[in-house]
């Protein structure tokens, strides 16, 4: 069996000369949560469809539980639950009603699966209201009511939180976190709110027109974006020496002829600061700073477009 | 399949102008009251009577303008609501799916039928322009069971447009266009188009019509299939490339 439960092979889209998808290469693995990151129209929709296979590939592979998903959908959708931007309902029906065409239609065996996936969402079962009365939230709802209505291994939501009040978006996170912790389900999730997917992810992918720039896991980038202090002085590798030879520090990096990191935020300041001093090196400015994702995400996508 | 076509049924809750669409088979019936009070009188042969009921203008333009708009309201309503997705990853199998909304479309012509010979009867029964009698009624049924079941057939290439058309203006521009060519090919060659074939085909036996071309009931026949396995081909092919 495969390490991954979706992997993509250079996957690429291109809409007549436009590029939306350039040699993706995604990694989901079995039982995590995996945050598609990027701006509007960065392609994380088209690479979610062609996952699915509801829009043609024009290059590269897919592989859905380690088998191509062309040829094999009898199989492989009924382990999938997915929302694809909006999700679509009949607006003459209620929520009940739509569900209920969807189970059977999938041939939900549970009893009660239909007010079970309302009662998880917060939607009334057997309430009058039609869907074409439905907030966006409420049809957010419902949508991942659907997607989990056949109790599937893999959840492929796109945008799941849209519409979604802040308390809303709050009990869809908590869910979607409980599907994966406490069901083992694996989670593949696109936004362009960051927060949502710091939040959210083990994993993270962040796309940007169409390129996937990173693939890693959430703690790996945590430590990317750790705390440290700026240091701006007049001779760097002056400074160099008096750190490692005065006071054993090894954890820092130079960035330039000015500015150098040091990793250790406890290291004594006022203590450093005088002994360069005393060595004639000019302390332009010492603070402690602390890279957020956000800085992170700002500087390798060019910073427009996530919230 | 079966689930598919019970579905389908369950889809049309609530869509009150589709009910509402049936009423359209009353007015021939309510037509010909009015004709046969001012002009025919009473004591007509019932057969004379259906003819202007259930057997002229309602295969002709009536049903094939209402299955075209049902055909219409079928499909547009998943497109605008961005529901076939959601379908797709069922999966549905996009054959089945069309195969579904075409025993939707020939189960309500079978019921706008039926209404019309149950209207029929009342109409020409209650205030005496004709008698009742058995074999005229069963003959009645029967022609009503042909123009239902011929006509469901011929409107498939109605049914296969609206199933590759996002948008529902085509298809209603193509059931006026489609159902008004039938009925002026049926002067010219009523074996090119499905509409003047299935008249064709229902005018073969009824007493008093006069068809000026020869009838050639298994080249009706050829011409529904014909276009009938077209548009399965067509509907098909668009739904498996489209996604």
């Amino acid at each position: 069996m495969s390490d991954f439960v979706i992997k993509t092979k250079k996957l690429t889209k291109i809409y007549g000369e436009q590029t939306a998808v350039n040699s993706v290469d995604i990694h989901v693995k079995p039982g995590r949560i995996y945050g598609l990151l990027g701006r509007n129209g960065a392609g994380k929709t088209t690479i979610m469809k062609m996952i699915l296979g509801l829009t043609p590939i024009t290059s590269g592979e897919v592989d859905v539980f380690s088998q191509n998903i062309k040829g094999h959908e009898k199989r492989i959708y009924p382990r999938i639950g997915a929302i694809i931007e909006t999700p679509g309902f009949y607006p003459n029906l209620t929520g009940t009603e739509n569900l209920e065409i969807f189970a059977k239609l999938r041939g939900t065996p549970r009893p009660n699966a239909v007010k079970k996936a309302l009662e998880v969402v917060g939607l009334p079962y057997r309430d009058k209201k039609l869907f074409s009365k439905y907030s966006l939230g409420m049809k957010q709802r419902l949508g991942i009511a659907n997607v989990i209505l056949h109790d599937p291994e893999l959840l492929i939501l796109d945008e799941p939180t849209n519409g979604l009040d802040p308390i809303g978006i709050a009990e869809v996170r908590n869910f979607i976190k409980g599907l994966s912790a406490e069901r083992g389900k694996t989670i593949l999730i696109s936004s362009h709110i960051l927060s949502e997917i710091a939040l959210l992810a083990d994993d993270i992918g962040i796309i940007d027109h169409g390129v996937l720039l990173e693939e890693n896991s959430m703690e790996d980038l945590e430590k990317k974006n750790r705390k440290y202090i700026q240091l701006q002085v007049s001779d760097v590798h002056k400074t160099s020496l008096i750190l490692e030879q005065q006071f054993r520090v090894t954890d820092y990096a130079v960035q330039d002829e000015h500015n150098l990191r040091l990793y250790d935020t406890a290291l004594d300041m006022a203590a450093i600061n005088k002994a360069l001093v005393v060595q004639d090196v000019a302390v332009i400015s010492s603070q402690i700073c602390n890279d957020t994702l956000e800085d992170y995400f700002k500087q390798i996508t060019g910073g427009e477009g996530i919230a | 399949m079966l689930k598919l076509i019970q579905v389908e049924f369950l889809k049309l809750r609530r869509r009150k102008f589709i009910w509402l669409m049936l009423l359209a088979a009353l007015f021939m019936p309510l037509a010909a009251v009015f004709y046969f009070a001012n002009i025919k009188g009473t004591g007509v042969e019932p057969i004379e009577f259906y003819k202007w009921t259930a057997f002229s203008y309602t295969p002709w333009i009536i049903l094939p303008v209402v299955l075209g708009m049902l055909c219409t309201m079928l499909m547009y309503n998943e497109n605008q609501y961005d529901i076939l997705k959601q379908l797709w990853i069922v999966p549905v199998n996009k054959v089945a799916y069309f195969f579904s909304k075409f025993v939707v479309v020939l189960t309500y012509s079978i019921c706008f039928m039926l209404i019309i010979a149950a209207a029929s009867i009342l109409t020409g029964v209650l205030p005496g322009y004709i008698t009742f009698d058995s074999a005229s009624t069963l003959y009645l049924l029967r022609k009503c069971m042909e123009i239902s079941l011929l006509t469901a057939f011929a409107v498939l290439p109605v049914l296969a447009v609206a199933a590759v058309q996002k948008g529902y203006i085509l298809p209603v521009c193509l059931t006026l266009v489609y159902t008004f060519l039938g009925f002026i090919l049926l002067m010219v060659n009523m074996y090119l188009h499905p509409l003047s074939s299935m008249t064709a085909i229902v005018m073969r036996d009824i007493p008093g019509v006069v068809i000026t071309q020869p009838l050639n009931i298994p080249g009706a026949f050829l011409c529904i299939g014909v276009w009938s396995v077209a548009s399965v081909m067509l509907a098909g092919a668009v739904l498996k490339k489209r996604k």
